[in-house]
């Protein structure tokens, strides 16, 4: 897995047009038209990419929030590689 | 005053006034063979909101025929059909146009209070959405819609339509074979018959309600298989809807925001829609 050093403290892009679901968020990009539906895990990342935090904040975030033992870096890691892929990040 | 009654003609044969939601609308006529016709048009539903706007539509000769629209010339029909169509094609055309325009989403759906709660139920076409809502009208749940469903800021109000019945209806729904001979209708272009049904002429409260929903039901084909219900993520549910809205011009955004609004926040579930009575069951029980 490869994330983009330039998001070790990623922000989402600005422009996004974000709706709150109970079980996600479903987040409308102008710029490719496209529309991502993210679950509980990824809304909570999307949520903390404020350029702010760092990768290992964002993993710490996550694992409090499902009361997790360790923090899910591998799955932060990932969930930040598809925003980026997907144009999420700045 | 319409145009065509400060003529000096005769009354016309036929005249019948019906709701659209902000539209009062009336049909008049010179054909007394039209009075059919112009049945399928109608409908009796109680509609809540008050009436914004007034439109008339006269049909001029006995065929061929002249529309004429708050007395203005709206075009030639050379047969009962045609006027049908023009005149289906203009009075749902308005209120479509004037709903997008006041940032309403159009789903493709029923609006049914059903399992404790006022639900959408959207579907693939051929799901079985109008016979299952039917089936449910008849069983004592109140249907306020069976087509279109507008959507804004996480509440609902169904399109003020008869529902369209298609042939095999019937066999689904026993209790309406008595009656639909007897109702309007009329034929697709591949000569299927349509029967435009009136619940509230049929003796079912129809009352149209603009309100917050408590559910989306999503319906998947599976009429050779058994009806099997099983909640959805509100995600999923939102996506569904996002997929079958109706073609209309509102932006990407206002779609998202409006299948959001109604559907990010409430109980969603997919009804694999096996026999009619036993899927009908499903939704009764749901809560």
């Amino acid at each position: 897995m490869t994330v983009d050093v330039t998001a070790n403290h990623p922000a989402v892009v600005d422009g996004l047009d974000v709706n709150e679901v109970k079980d996600g968020l479903v987040v409308y990009d102008p710029k490719t038209d496209r529309v991502h539906y993210l679950n509980a895990t990824a809304s909570i990342v999307f949520s903390v990419c404020d350029g702010a935090h760092d990768r290992a904040d964002i993993a710490r975030i996550v694992g409090t929030a499902f009361s997790l033992d360790e923090p899910p870096v591998d799955d932060v890691d990932e969930c930040l590689a598809t925003f980026e892929r997907e144009g999420l990040l700045q | 005053m319409p145009g065509h009654l400060r003529a000096g003609r005769p009354p016309a044969v036929v005249d019948v006034t019906f709701r659209l939601l902000p539209y009062e609308i009336r049909v008049t006529a010179d054909d007394e063979a039209l009075e059919r016709t112009i049945a399928y048009l109608v409908n009796h539903a109680t509609q809540d909101g008050v009436v914004r706007r007034n439109a008339a539509y006269h049909v001029a000769g006995n065929g061929p025929y002249e529309l004429l629209q708050d007395g203005d010339p709206m075009g030639p029909a050379r047969t009962a059909d045609d006027v049908l169509y023009l005149l289906y094609q203009r009075c749902y055309g308005r209120l479509l146009d004037h709903m997008t325009l006041g940032g309403w989403v159009a789903l493709h759906g029923v609006l049914v209070r059903v399992g404790g709660g006022r639900r959408i139920m959207v579907g693939e076409k051929g799901a079985g959405k109008t016979t299952l809502a039917l089936r449910l009208l008849h069983d004592g749940c109140p249907v306020e819609g069976d087509e279109i469903v507008f959507v804004r800021d996480g509440i609902a109000v169904a399109l003020p339509r008869p529902f369209h019945l298609k042939p095999g209806t019937a066999r689904l729904v026993p209790e309406l074979a008595p009656s639909l001979d007897a109702l309007p209708s009329t034929s697709t272009s591949d000569g299927m018959r349509i029967v435009a049904f009136d619940p509230a002429l049929a003796g079912f409260d129809w009352h149209l309600r603009v309100g917050p929903v408590d559910g989306v039901v999503v319906l998947r084909r599976n009429h050779d298989g058994e009806a099997h219900l099983d909640e959805l993520t509100a995600l999923d549910a939102v996506r569904f809807l996002v997929d079958h809205a109706f073609p209309a011009t509102e932006s990407r955004p206002q779609l998202l925001r409006a299948a959001a609004s109604v559907a990010g926040h409430v109980t969603a579930h997919q009804l694999e829609v096996g026999p009619v009575e036993d899927s009908a069951r499903a939704l009764r029980e749901i809560g």
